[in-house]
């Protein structure tokens, strides 16, 4: 397995060029790229701006691992509005457009998401027309949409059999699961959605959970690798068995408030203490 | 005439559902009532297959108006004309407000936004023909004048308004996409208004000399 993180987790004042240079001395392998979540990679980004991020992260030799966003929550495809569909459909595409000029194969979606005014029966049905137009346009590009389980979030697709028959609906092999170990909280087990999902997992994204203490007005649930209640050993043994050889995405919502840089080299070794087996 | 499949397939997706779609139409002036809400289309047009649906005509997730309701509504027709002005330009409420009084003298306002400020109504409750308790889909149509047939809360968004041998059914909240996702409710409520439709006809028939 190799080791990625996001450019959602530099500091605004480092910039990309100093960000990616700490990414490569903190040992990872690649780089994830997050559209609308900063200021190099936006929808305004052209193509050959894109290119140019892609020399960059070349130069520093890393390779992208997946491209996401953080568009759809406030644009999500499940929208009632179709004028915020539509808008969707284009930053998804967009996507997966970039997804092939930085040479990745894999781009995240949140994909549907339920709230009290928006709900569940609407969201279903509209989600996986959406994505099966989608899942076309992805086909062509050859770039996977991996579907990430936002579950508590998102209040959609709670369960990994839910989450199956959702991916079964959409009958597209280039549609999938970009599987959070950490976002599965008290409602399940994330080694029980590897076994069921095995190769329809696109990328992992990783970082610990704090299953029972809920969140508390700014506090977060999530924390580094191996502080929280995950059981990674039982993490590691399920991607052995379902052949996952794939990326491990950094996404570390709880930050270092001091030494920020730190984070990054903590993760890395915790990774790679996780790869190697020795937990 | 030079035809698009881009142009076709918006005429398409603006065209009413129905009956009166096996009807002539050449000739008809039409400012063409255009779709705004597709998944509102899918789902009327899904819960009116293979049904009888003699008698009736649906506009589904309209924005503007079309010229040609009237004569439709005189002429015997039970059109449901569902608004979705919350989800299209100003220019389209305008021309619908303006179709809307001048042939039937409904009064129609500007959509709300049901879940603004805090409000969460969230269930359309139709009383006419049968009562049905339907979630509202997020902007609403306040309407006043005919017969109040549906609120949100305390707001009239549904109304009835006979006219001539017929009867247009205007909804400020739309329906369509309830009756795609399955609701009963819905369903029953269709199923109620087709039988309306088809007793309108009934009568038109036997007062006809």
């Amino acid at each position: 397995m190799k080791k990625s993180i996001g450019d959602n987790m530099f500091l605004k004042e480092w910039g990309f060029d100093k960000g990616l240079a700490l990414v490569k001395k903190a040992g990872y392998d690649g780089i994830e790229l997050w559209l609308g979540a900063t200021p190099w990679f936006t929808l305004e980004t052209t193509d050959a701006q894109v290119r140019e991020l892609r020399r960059k992260i070349d130069d520093a030799g890393l390779v992208v691992s997946n491209v996401s966003n953080s568009l759809d929550w406030d644009r999500p495809i499940s929208s009632r509005d179709p004028r915020v569909r539509e808008q969707a459909t284009r930053h998804i595409t967009r996507q997966i457009e970039t997804a092939q000029i930085l040479g990745t194969d894999a781009i995240l979606v949140v994909a549907g998401i339920v709230t009290e005014e928006t709900p569940y029966q609407e969201v279903y049905p509209r989600t996986v027309e959406a994505l099966q137009k989608l899942a076309e346009t992805a086909a062509r590009a050859r770039v996977k949409i991996g579907c990430e389980n936002c579950c508590s979030e998102q209040r959609f697709l709670m369960s990994p059999r839910e989450f199956k028959l959702f991916l079964d609906d959409v009958a597209s092999p280039w549609v999938g699961l970009h599987l959070d170990v950490g976002n599965i909280h008290d409602t399940g087990f994330p080694e029980q959605w590897i076994e069921i999902h095995g190769p329809r997992i696109t990328r992992v994204h990783v970082k610990d959970v704090m299953r029972h203490r809920g969140r508390c007005g700014n506090e977060s649930v999530y924390t580094n690798l191996f502080l929280g209640d995950n059981n990674w050993k039982a993490i590691l043994e399920a991607f052995r068995k379902v052949g996952y050889d794939g990326w491990l995405i950094a996404e570390m919502e709880a930050r270092y408030r001091h030494a920020h840089d730190q984070q990054f080299y903590d993760t890395a070794a915790a990774m790679d203490r996780f790869i190697s087996g020795q937990l | 005439m030079d035809v698009s499949r881009r142009f076709f397939l918006g005429a398409l997706a603006a065209a009413p559902l129905g009956s009166a779609l096996t009807g002539p139409t050449r000739g008809e002036r039409s400012s063409c009532s255009t779709c705004a809400l597709p998944e509102s289309r899918a789902g009327f047009a899904r819960a009116l297959a293979g049904r009888d649906a003699a008698g009736v005509l649906v506009f589904p997730g309209a924005a503007g108006w079309d010229d040609t309701i009237e004569r439709r509504v005189r002429g015997g027709r039970l059109v449901i004309f569902e608004s979705a002005s919350g989800f299209a330009e100003a220019r389209a409420l305008r021309e619908q407000r303006a179709g809307l009084q001048d042939a039937f003298g409904l009064r129609i306002d500007y959509p709300v936004t049901v879940w603004g400020q805090g409000r969460r109504p969230s269930y359309l409750d139709l009383g006419w023909p049968v009562r049905a308790h339907i979630r509202d889909f997020s902007f609403a149509v306040p309407v006043r004048g005919g017969e109040a047939v549906g609120w949100l809360g305390p707001l009239p968004v549904a109304a009835l308004q006979r006219a001539g041998a017929g009867a247009l059914l205007f909804l400020g909240s739309p329906v369509g996409p309830a009756l795609g996702s399955g609701d009963p409710q819905a369903h029953d409520w269709l199923s109620s208004v087709l039988a309306a439709a088809l007793s309108l006809g009934r009568r038109k028939a036997s007062s006809s000399p």
